[in-house]
């Protein structure tokens, strides 16, 4: 492994192996002590022995800094476009579940009860000789589930019933 | 994998919330770049910590590093700036590009030159690590030393040294690698960065 090591000091290590290295190189202590010992000796026979630099001193503030995060690394950012159809396509999905979740709601909302064949006149119409059961509905209907969404309809169901009684 | 792919490799790890794939790079330019910057800061004392406080302002800015230029150049203007600042916030002429060679490998000397004021521990340090790697080098078998210097020194690939021993990529790879282990060897002890021991 630290011939590996070695050649990818140098840049002579293929891509693939190079960045298994790489990946193994966070998280193993011997490997990472390698990489600084190599570049030391390179650095030693070239005449940049300082070693006024402590690692050590560095790692400390360095842990003490935010992480940064930056996904739009160069590599990302090179295949945009790709991503900003995706997203659009995503938003489009997003869009369309939520128009299809909510369409239910429209079709048998309270709108269509006020306005639409759900009216009380026409269920009176329907069922117009059951004088018992309308009695039982008047009487009832503040029980009903949709008593409270339909604010004035009530009044209107009684007066109906009211007047077709007088007839 | 060429130098600059792996300079790029740890960037974009370390953009990724990696802080180890960050000190790898410190570790591989921290040298590099305290010659460059003593070229502006005198007093070792201040080098450090002003070379430190470069690679600080450098991992700060990695989000916007995209690699347009090499790693090491966008760390080397850093550099410059962070020094600079650090002149002027001390009441100090900062140099002007001119008296700054841009080619930070051609005044290694001079560098060392500038410092007219040294610690004795930083300089016995530095006097040790050369002198125990200059030791290493002596003891090495012939073909060990000269793949290591036509590597280290003269920055010939591994094809062209084996051009010039005359023997396979291969062996060259290896005697690299063997060389760097025997001196590496001598050099743990005084690094204090043994098995046992942690940077």
């Amino acid at each position: 492994m630290e011939e590996n090591l070695s050649a990818l000091v140098d840049g002579e290590l293929d891509t693939g192996a190079g960045r298994r290295l790489m990946r193994r190189m966070g998280a193993d202590e011997d490997l990472s002590r390698c990489w600084a010992e190599y570049h030391l000796i390179g650095d030693a026979l070239r005449g940049m022995a300082e070693a006024s630099f402590e690692l050590p001193r560095f790692r400390a503030a360095l842990e003490r800094e935010p992480t940064v995060f930056s996904p739009l690394s160069s590599r990302i950012a090179a295949s945009m476009p790709a991503r900003r159809v995706l997203s659009a396509v995503a938003a489009g999905v997003a869009i369309a579940l939520v128009g299809w979740m909510a369409w239910p709601m429209v079709q048998d909302g309270p709108l269509q009860r006020l306005t639409g064949a759900g009216s009380p006149v026409q269920a009176a119409a329907v069922v117009p000789s059951a004088r018992g059961v309308e009695d039982y509905l008047l009487a009832h209907q503040r029980f009903s589930a949709s008593f409270a969404m339909q604010g004035a309809a009530p009044y209107v169901r009684l007066v109906d019933d009211t007047a077709k009684a007088k007839q | 994998m060429s130098d600059r792919d792996i300079d790029q490799e740890f960037v974009e790890r370390a953009q990724r919330g990696d802080k180890r794939a960050f000190e790898l790079l410190v570790s591989k330019y921290q040298r590099k770049l305290s010659r460059l910057l003593a070229r502006l800061i005198r007093d070792p004392s201040e080098l450090d910590d002003v070379t430190q406080e470069a690679f600080i302002k450098a991992y700060r800015a990695l989000p916007s590093f995209r690699g347009d230029s090499a790693f090491y150049t966008w760390l080397y203007r850093i550099g410059i700036n962070t020094a600079k600042n650090h002149l002027v916030a001390a009441g100090r002429r900062a140099p002007s590009v001119a008296d700054i060679a841009l080619d930070d490998g051609e005044a290694t000397e001079e560098g060392s030159q500038l410092r007219d004021i040294n610690t004795p521990e930083s300089v016995l340090m530095s006097k040790e690590i050369a002198n125990t790697v200059n030791d290493a080098m002596a003891a090495l078998p012939e073909d060990l030393r000269t793949a290591i210097q036509l590597r280290e020194i003269e920055g010939l690939s591994y094809e062209e040294i084996a051009n010039v021993m005359n023997c396979p990529i291969g062996t060259v790879r290896s005697r690299i690698f063997r060389a760097r282990e025997a001196i590496a060897e001598r050099l743990r002890p005084l690094l204090d960065t043994g098995a046992n021991r942690r940077w």
